[in-house]
């Protein structure tokens, strides 16, 4: 583990480098597949040095990271391109990538908690340094807040659990805790992460004001971060768990029913994704919470699949906002016949987050309805409303993005780059192929 | 100018002796002699404030060493331990330690003041001048429950007073406030964890306002165009406030880490809770001195030349007070 | 080398061979089965699985022929097309998806067929660019999605069974409540592939396709999607559910043949025909009849296509003019189009010894024979009657009378390639149905019936076909009949009101309540009881205490005082 570090580590100097933007991205490709090599198709914890390690579930969400952030590298050239900041930006991003992988990587609940909170930081940063509306300062303000007003009593908590069982390491984090305050204090954290309905206010928020780079790694790896938390978590809550999860599945249940139908009436590309964020997660958030083996993998599947998807889909975003300047529904339209290509791809992505074969989001999206359905057949009416309505907005956003009569302030541009396209297989041809071998998604419980 | 040297020098001594002393009168001896070296150095016959400043300052803490003689004298009388009043005493006692170090209720003074001080002095209020009364008070810790009010009191002062602040001295009192309320929390518990957090606050807090002493910047506002020239340093800057406000990966959380561990050792989660919630209101007047640092895009000024400041030392005390808390954590081992 | 050839050239080949392959397994009676195993989770597979039997063979062999005949077609009917590429490949992937849905008899793997028919169905109704198009696709596309959903929720209850291969537990459990529940979620899906009676809006609408796609589309591949999954699903039918399908499918072609007969545009007038088959086949297949439904749905297919085809191919000679007011006298000047128009719609009503003869006169023979009501006697009967109706109402309006297009227009017979293609089809139209029985039904059906009732098809037909030749006389002096009963006119020609109760009936209530909770939950309570308000009260209270605070040094020192001094009294 430690070389991955180090290696990451030892990007930070590159990152000063005047135009080492390419070389920088080549980097995080190489570390991607370095780390990939390193697969072991063993569900134990691997490659344990100090105080960190990766099982399969860790495994994949550092992967996810990493393949995020190169592919954030690869879609934010108009900062390397128009000089703002470039060197200062790949200095956020290793630290955020370097956060992410410790935190993801930590064997220890504490050093998680740690890193999962320096994670904040870059992102802050990343949101508040090179997003585009004043509103961004509001943005980061409620990212920041809502996250900290939760985890600082998760912090008490894990001191609690210090003092009660005298271990951390998740290994040996199997006490049952028979109480609904440590409950709420361990996982609100997580709740608002994920973001549980609510309580993810933060999320469009953020997501709107962001950058591409910021709004792809927020919803590509940060939301995660809520869920392999809970996934970890989820060990020690089993009593209680049974006890009080359903209210949170409830309220993901028809919160994300509620904001399915929000969706439809959004006028921002970016805030539409976000939203569609709040109901997929909310997925997870269940199927986590039901604590059984289908939830938990589907959880994962959903996670990794909706990781790239909706980063995708904030790629496209970004790729029509840098050509129109504009994030409104109704000034984003017509694109069909300008960009057809990129058409094509906004029709592939927009299927896929509706969750259409042969894309991970189906095989997330089927072992949680299983695990849900199983749980409590009355799930099924706000499952079925949510499938129903990823659909419906997944195409009026296509559609409206799309078909229509052009917005007449357009000025000449390209209708694609290759390395837009690239960035845009980059993240499908992942999403559609790993159902092929999906197996390792779900062999770590 | 020379002067000031001189009372620097006494006001040392006067620190020094109040802690090392081994009687009450010394360490009242002490404390007067910290006050008295402190008005000179307040003192500027240019500046109005200044001088209103040292007055202000000089009255009320005249007041708490009364307070501070007085509880003295009478709790080393006999009858106070044949009819065991000696904890009522010891309040009067606290009471004026928290005046003097400007614990919250009786903070009043504190911020007031602040407002008239250079830079120079301003550091030296917001750290060295506390050092005597928290080291006084580690002698008397006994009434937990009156701690504990004024732990409550000053975290919740501090950031709701905070929160509507510009200027930047007040904000760095009010900042001082609220970790007051925390040593004072370490204090009830383990010392060891009130020195550590002494230090790095001290370090923190000493890193942003040399500063702000070099940039001559004493409102949120002037902080736009500061620093333009130099990006890294204006963001590096920016994360001491975080650091200041405890997030995880800078210094300024070790001491929080400590203090609620111990806390929570101590089976005080409630106090834990609150104290966490209200420094979060800190963290976002924090947050928001920082935006215009955030931002990036930068408003340049033509004819303003802005002073230049040697980046490679502040630098360098940045990184420390951003990075070393995987060091500090270290050395926590062998202490 | 065009495109179009290369596909039509694959498709073709591949085409005779699945047909090659569907004669040897029915003779050997063998099938195959092959799985790829994704992944399996606490011993239960997730499969992808793909069945080879006759059936699915003999249904691929169809859909490939067909769509090789449709693909070849296009070549020139989509002549001067920029997009012409984007256009094959959809095809190409619509056909892919179908074939995917014929060869999965896996409850998940059928979703790789199942969702990318409606989603590249979706794609290709959008692709001429223009608003009504639009609609068409997005309501296409959220009814068949409504199909998706329960099939999704049937993989759930399909979990019971520790296994997603529904054809190993349709048998065995099928007086399960777990069965009854998926087979209650599978009809739903197939209700609304195949547009049966309260999802049938959709596929008058698609005909904003372009016509190749229509020919395809409303044959042989999406809309007997459903019909196909119900003849996998037949035998976990229970009776009630099955009457249930027969009421709605009988309700279907009742509706559809209605509708035909009042509208006037030439491909809804298909589409609707299309639709009235369907309800015919979910009909039979109501009555345990899954081989006849089969069988009709392979011929119908035929004559379907090649009957879009000769539409298309007068649509593109009259300049893109759809409607059957401006049409008139054609067998004057397209002779051979018109008779491959003949020939198909003939089929379509049965004409003896045409492809659609040999299954719709079974059907009807069969129907007779059981054991059933009145109401689904005569219901059947009317229905095909009225199909007769509108196919006289539309050769009447199509190639008699007089041409009522622009003067000068130049229409002719010339389209050398989409003859070709359509006459690639016309063999199979006419001999179709003859062939496929002697395969299909190795005994024949035993039908013993009155004098009567076996010439009651024929009857019914007649009379159609007079029916349709007086209601639709239509000249300058003389106004329409179906004039004298305006509102019942618009009730029946609109399907029963159904485009609009799908459309503006059901799309106000979601989206008033998204924009309702927008407003009340998400930028209202939650920011109420999340952020704004407590920044605010704080913010306040800071004000407020900034007024407390600003103070006078004296007040505060006497409070010090006050407070030391309360202290000294109290002890």
């Amino acid at each position: 583990m430690m070389k991955f570090i180090f290696m990451m580590l030892m990007l930070v100097p590159l990152s000063c480098i005047k135009k080492s933007y390419w070389f920088n991205q080549y980097m995080y490709f190489f570390i991607t597949f370095m780390f990939g090599l390193s697969f072991s198709f063993n569900y134990l914890y691997m490659n344990i040095s100090y105080f960190m390690g990766y099982d399969l579930l860790s495994f994949m969400m550092i992967l996810l990271s990493l393949w995020i952030c190169s592919l954030m590298l690869l879609a934010s050239e108009s900062i390397y391109s128009k000089n703002y900041f470039y060197n200062l930006f790949l200095l956020v991003m290793i630290i955020l990538l370097l956060s992410l992988v410790m935190t993801f990587s930590s064997l220890n609940l504490f050093i998680f908690y740690l890193f999962f909170e320096f994670s904040l930081i870059p992102t802050l940063l990343l949101i508040i340094g090179w997003g585009y509306q004043p509103e961004r300062l509001q943005a980061g303000v409620y990212l920041l807040f809502y996250t900290l007003f939760a985890s600082l009593p998760m912090m008490i908590s894990i001191f609690y659990y210090y003092e009660k069982f005298h271990s951390l390491d998740f290994f040996f984090l199997c006490y049952d805790v028979k109480s609904f305050l440590l409950f709420m204090c361990m996982n609100m954290v997580f709740f608002i992460k994920m973001p549980m309905f609510f309580v993810h206010l933060w999320l469009p928020k953020a997501h709107v004001e962001a950058p591409v780079a910021g709004s792809m790694i927020l919803a590509g790896v940060m939301l995660k971060l809520g869920g392999y938390g809970l996934m970890r978590l989820m060990n020690i809550f089993l009593t209680v768990g049974l006890q009080v999860n359903y209210i949170f599945i409830t309220i993901s249940m028809v919160g994300g029913f509620f904001v399915s139908l929000m969706c439809l009436r959004q006028v921002d590309i970016k805030a539409l994704i976000a939203y569609s964020s709040v109901a997929h997660m909310g997925l997870v958030l269940s199927g986590i919470l039901t604590l059984s083996y289908w939830g938990m993998s589907g959880a994962l599947v959903m996670m990794i699949a909706h990781g790239l998807c909706s980063s995708g889909l904030f790629c496209l975003a970004n790729i029509s906002y840098e050509r129109l300047n504009s994030r409104s529904i109704y000034l984003n339209k017509g694109l069909i016949n300008l960009m057809p290509m990129m058409s094509m791809w906004w029709f592939l992505f927009s299927c896929c987050n509706m969750a259409a074969p042969p894309s991970l989001n189906l095989l997330g999206e089927i072992i949680l309805i299983n695990s849900l359905v199983s749980w409590s057949s009355w799930t099924m009416v706000f499952l079925s409303l949510m499938s129903f309505f990823s659909a419906a907005y997944s195409l009026y956003l296509y559609s409206y993005s799309q078909h229509g009569k052009l917005v007449s302030n357009l000025y000449s541009f390209s209708s694609g780059f290759v390395r837009e396209y690239l960035l845009l297989l980059l993240h499908w041809l992942p999403l559609n192929i790993l159902i092929l071998k999906s197996e390792f998604l779900v062999l770590w419980l | 100018m020379y002067y000031k040297l001189l009372f620097f020098n006494s006001l040392m001594i006067g620190t020094l002796i109040a802690i090392s002393s081994y009687s009450w009168m010394g360490m009242w001896m002490g404390l007067e002699i910290n006050l008295l070296s402190m008005i000179p150095l307040i003192s500027d016959n240019k500046n109005m404030m200044a001088s209103e400043a040292a007055l202000k300052y000089f009255i009320i803490q005249t007041m708490a060493s009364t307070l501070l003689l007085f509880s003295i004298i009478m709790m080393s009388m006999k009858f106070m331990y044949q009819m065991n009043l000696i904890t009522y005493f010891n309040l009067i006692f606290n009471t004026s330690l928290f005046i003097k170090m400007g614990a919250a209720p009786f903070h009043f003074w504190f911020p007031e003041m602040m407002e008239g001080l250079n830079w120079l002095n301003a550091i030296i209020m917001l750290t060295w001048q506390k050092l005597s009364p928290m080291v006084l008070l580690t002698y008397s810790n006994t009434t937990s429950m009156y701690l504990i009010l004024t732990i409550m009191f000053s975290m919740m002062i501090s950031g709701i007073m905070g929160l509507n602040q510009t200027s930047l001295r007040k904000i760095m009192a009010y900042s001082s406030i609220n970790h007051i309320g925390w040593m004072i929390s370490s204090i009830m518990l383990i010392e060891i964890v009130w020195f550590y957090y002494f230090i790095i606050y001290c370090i923190i807090t000493i890193n942003i306002s040399i500063m702000f002493m070099k940039l001559n910047v004493f409102h949120i506002n002037q902080l736009y165009i500061s620093m333009n020239y130099h990006i890294l340093l204006k963001l590096f800057f920016a994360l001491n406030f975080m650091s200041l406000g405890g997030l995880p990966p800078f210094l300024g959380f070790f001491p929080k880490w400590l203090t609620i561990q111990t806390l929570i050792q101590s089976n005080m989660y409630s106090i834990a809770f609150i104290m966490i919630l209200m420094t979060l209101m800190t963290l976002f007047f924090y947050l928001r001195i920082t935006f215009s640092i955030l931002l990036l895009s930068k408003a340049v000024l033509t004819f303003y030349t802005q002073p230049k400041i040697n980046t490679n030392y502040i630098m360098a005390f940045n990184f420390i007070t951003l990075l070393s808390l995987i060091f500090v954590t270290l050395m926590f081992n062998f202490l | 080398m065009s495109i179009c050839l290369i596909y039509f050239v694959t498709f073709l080949f591949f085409s005779v061979l699945s047909f090659l392959l569907s004669l040897n397994f029915m003779i050997l009676d063998y099938s195959l089965m092959l799985e790829y195993e994704m992944l399996s989770i606490n011993s239960c597979s997730i499969i992808m699985t793909i069945l080879l039997d006759w059936m699915s063979l003999l249904f691929m062999s169809f859909v490939l022929f067909i769509s090789s005949m449709v693909i070849y077609y296009s070549e020139e009917y989509m002549e001067g097309d920029i997009y012409l590429h984007r256009f094959i490949m959809l095809v190409s992937m619509f056909v892919l998806s179908m074939m995917l849905l014929i060869i999965s008899p896996n409850l998940i793997s059928i979703l790789l067929g199942w969702d990318g028919l409606g989603l590249v169905s979706y794609c290709l109704v959008i692709y001429y660019q223009n608003i009504k198009s639009y609609n068409a696709g997005m309501i296409t596309a959220l009814t068949n999605r409504i199909g998706d959903v329960a099939l999704l929720m049937a993989i759930a209850w399909m979990m019971n069974f520790g296994g997603f291969n529904y054809i190993f537990y349709i048998d065995v459990y099928k007086n399960s409540m777990e069965m009854y529940i998926i087979i209650l979620l599978i009809m739903l899906a197939a209700m609304t592939k195949s547009a049966q009676i309260p999802f049938s809006s959709w596929l008058p609408a698609a005909m904003a396709a372009p016509t190749p796609v229509s020919s395809l589309v409303h044959s042989s591949t999406l809309v007997t999607a459903g019909v196909y999954l119900l003849i996998r699903f037949n035998f976990a039918l229970t009776s009630n559910l099955m009457l249930i399908l027969l009421f709605i499918g009988t309700m279907t072609m009742f509706m559809a043949g209605m509708g035909a007969n009042f509208e006037f545009d030439l491909k809804k007038i298909i589409a609707l025909s299309t639709l009235s088959q369907l309800g015919l086949m979910i009909s039979i297949l109501a009555l345990g009849e899954y081989q006849l439904a089969f069988f009709h749905l392979l011929t119908h297919a035929l004559f379907k296509a090649l009957l879009f085809m000769c539409a298309g191919c007068m649509i593109h000679s009259l300049s893109n003019c759809q409607d059957i007011r401006y049409m008139g006298g054609l067998i004057k000047v397209m002779p051979l189009t018109c008779t491959y128009f003949m020939i198909s719609n003939l089929a379509l009503c049965g004409l003896p010894f045409l492809s659609g003869f040999y299954s719709k006169d079974l059907i009807l023979e069969v129907l007779s024979m059981s054991y059933l009501n009145i109401y689904i006697y005569v219901i059947f009967f009317f229905s095909t009657g009225l199909t007769v109706c509108y196919t006289f109402r539309l050769i009447y309006y199509v190639l008699v009378g007089n041409f009522c297009f622009y003067s000068l227009s130049k229409i002719n017979d010339n389209s050398k390639i989409m003859l070709q293609g359509m006459s690639g089809l016309i063999f199979l139209v006419i001999v179709g149905g003859s062939m496929l029985m002697w395969l299909m039904f190795p005994t024949p059906y035993f039908i013993c019936l009155p004098f009567t009732m076996k010439i009651m098809a024929l009857i019914v037909s007649f009379f159609g076909a007079w029916f349709g030749f007086e209601l639709s006389k239509f000249t300058l002096n003389d106004s329409l009949k179906s004039f004298y009963l305006l509102n019942s006119s618009l009730f029946f020609s609109s399907m029963w009101n159904m485009p609009y109760i799908s459309t503006f009936g059901l799309n106000y209530y979601p989206i008033k309540l998204g924009s309702k909770l927008y407003k009340t939950i998400d930028q209202g309570w939650s920011e109420y009881y999340g952020s704004q308000n407590l920044y605010s009260k704080i913010s306040n209270t800071s004000v407020f205490l900034q007024f407390m605070f600003n103070n006078n040094y004296k007040i505060f020192m006497l409070l010090i005082m006050m407070w030391v001094i309360f202290m000294i009294l109290y002890i």
